[in-house]
């Protein structure tokens, strides 16, 4: 089945919960949440989730999308993510 | 649109081929030919437009000659462009366009210079890319994010032999360890009784401990006091030991140690790898005055505080270095002199001694470049800091000359 918005953001708040990382009550605030600006993740952290991003979904990110706004909550980097598994298609 | 070359630029003839442009503040470089040199100026007085009319048949060579040269150690030359020619890239041949968006991308040329000058500032996070951050930053960007690597094996290798019972043969050795021997030698003997702060995998408190002296080597990463354990039986006693963590050091008894020895990790006391755990260096010196014998002595050892991480430019044996900061610092990790003597003179200590270390002749073999700029701009400073032997309240009022007798 293709991925789509929805069983992207699943997978990817499934790091966060791993990581016992509390990213709020709502699922939209979940979403939208900057993890980065809100101090969830240290660096250790985040190089894990990219790790895992790459192995879960068989891609890689470039430099600009790692240091771009969209990067820095589940729904933006669930968006770069179905781009390129888009592209890959 | 008019484009600005910002005054942190400087043209070197380093390269045969062609000028070298480098902004000295962000530590970017693009190497182009000697047209481009003309184009740059041309651009703050005219109209991209007209430009555009003018070169329309026009093709700019450049090599991107930029790397994070630090990759291969701290010690590693600074200048982050690949000097030589046989490792650049192809030549590349661009339209004025390009050209022109290929030295913003350097910051070899800005559009607003007030959007430029705020970049110069630390990163917010690993993925903050707006800030240039410091030099700890950025490195830990480059091996986290682009080499993907884990930071505490990388340090072991930039620094250890493989087997991690010797050093590599860069600066490490030819100043550090060069010097530290002789300095070990002659400074301890088998009456001595010597703490090691942040002793890392043992490499130094197993000299220290090689003079007859009784060593302690303690260091907050398990794995490095493991691998201390096993690769230097015998010799010192290691244990682990998290020193920023209030009441870590309570288990060493007072008035028990002649020396501290602390390496390469005082910086951090200055200048976090995080930003967000400032470590108090109040509460450091504290537990080393109590720790001491009255009158013992700090050996600290860092990173010089001025020449470490600057540019080597210049004649191989004739180097030159352009210093951009020192007292308000954007890159810099270290502190400056005022601040790191003050912080000891503050805490009780007085400077009883202090040397910046030289450079093994032999290495002018090795690495001709980095020889002579070390020998130059020497890279490291040893401080002996002595406590002095009065309390806490007395520190308000004393002068530290009052406890020296010429």
């Amino acid at each position: 089945m293709p991925e789509t918005i929805n069983t992207i953001s699943s997978k990817v708040l499934k790091y966060f919960i791993q990581e016992n990382i509390k990213m709020g009550e709502l699922p939209q605030e979940q979403l939208k949440m900057d993890y980065i600006e809100n101090g969830l993740l240290d660096s250790f952290a985040i190089v894990g989730l990219i790790v895992y991003l790459e192995d879960e979904f068989k891609i890689s990110f470039t430099q600009e999308d790692l240091q771009s706004k969209e990067f820095r909550t589940i729904l933006g980097l669930s968006e770069i993510i179905l781009n390129k598994i888009k592209l890959k298609v | 649109m008019m484009y600005k070359v910002p005054l942190d630029v400087i043209a070197l003839p380093e390269a045969k081929k062609a000028w070298l442009l480098m902004n000295l503040f962000s530590r970017t470089s693009l190497a182009v030919e000697s047209a481009v040199l003309e184009v740059i100026r041309e651009a703050e007085k005219n109209q991209l437009e007209d430009m555009e009319t003018k070169y329309k048949e026009n093709f700019f060579s450049v090599w991107e000659v930029e790397w994070f040269s630090n990759n291969e150690g701290l010690l590693a030359d600074p200048t982050r462009y690949k000097r030589n020619e046989t490792d650049w890239p192809q030549e590349e041949k661009l339209k004025l366009i390009d050209l022109l968006e290929r030295l913003k991308k350097h910051y070899l040329l800005v559009e607003n210079e007030n959007e430029y000058r705020k970049k110069f500032s630390l990163k917010e996070s690993i993925l903050d890319g707006k800030h240039f951050g410091n030099f700890h930053q950025q490195l830990g960007t480059e091996l986290l994010l682009v080499q993907r690597k884990e930071a505490s094996k990388w340090w072991l290798q930039q620094k250890f032999s493989k087997d991690l019972k010797g050093i590599n043969n860069n600066l490490y050795k030819a100043v550090q360890e060069y010097y530290l021997k002789d300095y070990i030698k002659k400074r301890f003997c088998n009456s001595d009784r010597v703490l090691d702060i942040g002793c890392g995998i043992g490499y130094y408190t197993n000299l220290i401990a090689e003079t007859g002296a009784s060593v302690l080597g303690v260091d907050p990463n398990e794995e490095y006091i493991n691998l201390a354990k096993s690769k230097f039986p015998g010799g010192a006693r290691y244990e682990v030991m998290n020193v920023i963590t209030s009441g870590a050091m309570d288990r060493i008894p007072s008035n028990s140690v002649d020396y501290v020895f602390m390496s390469d990790a005082l910086l951090f006391y200055f200048v976090p790898f995080d930003p967000r755990q400032k470590a108090d260096i109040g509460s450091l010196l504290n537990n080393v005055r109590r720790i001491l014998k009255p009158n013992g002595i700090f050996i600290s050892v860092e990173p010089h505080c001025i020449f470490w991480l600057l540019p080597w430019l210049g004649d191989n044996n004739r180097p030159f270095t352009v210093l951009t900061e020192y007292r308000n610092r954007f890159f810099g990790v270290t502190a400056n002199m005022s601040q790191l003597i003050n912080t000891f003179t503050k805490a009780g200590f007085v400077v009883s001694w202090m040397d910046e270390m030289s450079v093994d002749p032999s290495f002018e073999a090795v690495n001709s470049r980095a020889y002579y700029f070390a020998q130059q701009f020497p890279l490291w400073q040893i401080f002996e800091f002595m406590a002095l032997d009065i309390d806490k309240k007395g520190l308000e009022t004393a002068s530290p000359w009052q406890y020296i007798h010429f």
